[in-house]
């Protein structure tokens, strides 16, 4: 009997001291990576992680951050980074040493080869937090945007939090969003065409599934012009001569088809066969190509009679 | 036409009247009469870009759903509105002629996951999908099973050959309400999706001139919606 009153005790206690700190869920949102890569960040969110008391009711606030997103690159953080088996305990050290883990192992390449979001610029982000509850943005640079407050100092940050969290009682939103950036370092980088006398090799850049959507559409408008008249259509001949890719209005047109390049999940390889150029200024007005995607060989043996 | 007219003055004027008449009639024959038929090998190839383009078209309905994932603070609407949702929907409208998109009846889908099929337009469908999908955090799809009808030869009212068919494949979905990314483990919700892309491949005339050309008619999903 004694020994089940002394254990009852202690898990009593142990129940006691978890309820000490109240843990409300975090979004980190990031910017930039350069900070990861040195190690500077998970300092930073370590310190982010690390509960404090609060002002306004001597409580424990601790923070779990359960989704880092990068805004620039469109990739999360996987939620079984942060679901630690061992409680809230170790918390903060779970949270420094998997975040750093994250942003220098994930590989990055193939969570972005699917995408096709346009450049995601930070500005239009940024307004789109202005005015909304519970959404913190610390840059190492001062800066200001419209109505919203960006922190340049992680103390601060802890204080507009706890008085966010004082102020809003009750109706505490149960989720906080933090936003870290580094001002004018979010652009995505354009590949601009190695060669521009190589039709075929510039399309087959466009082409290229192992590169990012964006990057690819961003490459098309410099391709277009240096090569193509603004009205030129695209016709994607057969082996037998017969075109593919005719539609009620015509054969589309080349911008169309690069875009369609640009976003395509399946595309291996174009071939340029021929192609027309204005006597005048020298760019193609019709193009001939044939392509080759993902499948088509395992489609021509399926459609073989067994 | 030159070659007509000197042979003129070697003629009789009943012969001049039959070469006239003659002329004439074989300027003015119906199309259907020079309608060109597909090799067998020129339909295998059509075969194969049939299946190009309907990847293609379920790609722009797949990024839409996984990107709007991704973006847990837009609204369906606000979502709906944004260049990426628009562009996307934008190329899907173009596989569609605009004949077809006027009826805006295009996409069927079957809401129980069984008969009867409603018939919606491709705004609607993709509004559909991102409020149903608003909750999951991540989708997979596997495009792997591909299946089409052989084309089918048909001729319609004017006497015009024109070939007829049906892509169909199945799409495993995979989604997570807690993983996000291309992650191999976690995925704690199975689904599959029975589409199928009707199809003719039908000769028309533009100014650019008389060529094939592969008009999609509608989308059908066997599909719960969840």
């Amino acid at each position: 009997m004694i020994r089940f009153l002394i254990v009852l005790s202690i898990i009593f206690s142990f129940f006691s001291c978890s309820s000490d700190v109240n843990y409300t869920a975090m979004d980190i949102i990031v910017f930039n990576n350069d900070e990861f890569q040195s190690g500077k960040y998970s300092e930073l969110l370590k310190q982010l992680a690390s509960p404090f008391e609060s002002n306004c009711n001597n409580d424990i606030v601790g923070f779990d951050p359960l989704v880092v997103s990068r805004k620039d690159l469109n990739v999360k953080s996987k939620l079984d980074y942060f679901d630690n088996p061992a409680g809230n305990r170790n918390k903060v050290k779970f949270a420094e040493r998997e975040l750093k883990e994250y942003f220098l192992d994930t590989d990055v390449v193939s969570d972005l080869k699917k995408k096709t979001m346009p450049n995601y610029s930070f500005d239009p982000f940024l307004k789109t937090l202005v005015g909304k509850k519970g959404v913190f943005v610390y840059s190492k640079e001062e800066a200001s945007v419209d109505s919203l407050t960006i922190y340049s100092d992680i103390n601060a940050v802890h204080t507009a939090i706890d008085e966010y969290i004082c102020s809003e009682g009750e109706n505490l939103s149960p989720k906080i969003t933090l936003v870290l950036y580094r001002k004018n370092e979010v652009e995505i980088p354009v590949v601009k065409p190695t060669n521009n006398n190589d039709l075929a090799s510039n399309i087959n850049l466009i082409a290229n599934r192992k590169e990012h959507s964006s990057v690819r559409l961003d490459m098309i408008d410099s391709i277009f012009v240096s090569f193509f008249t603004e009205d030129s259509k695209v016709l994607e001949i057969s082996d037998s001569g017969v075109p593919l890719n005719g539609t009620q209005n015509g054969f589309p047109h080349v911008k169309d088809w690069l875009r369609s390049l640009a976003t395509s999940r399946t595309i291996e390889a174009v071939t340029v066969t021929e192609f027309k150029k204005n006597a005048t200024d020298g760019l193609i007005s019709e193009i001939h190509i044939s392509e080759t995607h993902l499948g088509d060989a395992k489609i021509v043996n399926k459609s073989k009679p067994n | 036409m030159l070659k007509l007219l000197i042979n003129l003055n070697q003629i009789d004027v009943r012969n001049f009247i039959f070469i006239i008449i003659s002329y004439s009639f074989t300027s003015f024959l119906p199309t259907n009469i020079i309608a060109q038929k597909l090799s067998k090998a020129q339909q295998a190839e059509f075969e194969i870009k049939c299946i190009q383009l309907a990847n293609a078209f379920c790609g722009y309905i797949d990024e839409l759903t996984e990107e709007k994932s991704l973006e847990e603070d837009m609204s369906t609407e606000e979502f709906f509105n944004s260049d990426v949702c628009q562009w996307n929907i934008n190329q899907m409208k173009s596989f569609f002629s605009t004949k077809n998109l006027k009826t805006n009846k295009i996409i069927g889908y079957t809401p129980t996951g069984s008969p009867p099929i409603k018939y919606t337009s491709i705004d609607n469908y993709i509004k559909l999908l991102l409020n149903q999908r608003l909750k999951y955090k991540s989708v997979v799809y596997d495009f792997s099973a591909f299946q089409i009808n052989k084309l089918v030869e048909r001729v319609d009212k004017n006497g015009e050959i024109y070939y007829e068919g049906k892509v169909k494949f199945k799409q495993n979905f995979y989604a997570s309400k807690n993983h996000v990314g291309n992650s191999e483990l976690g995925w704690d919700v199975f689904h599959e999706d029975f589409k199928s892309l009707v199809f003719t491949i039908k000769q028309v005339r533009t100014a650019e001139g008389r060529f094939f050309a592969i008009t999609f008619h509608k989308l059908i999903v066997e599909q719960q919606l969840i």
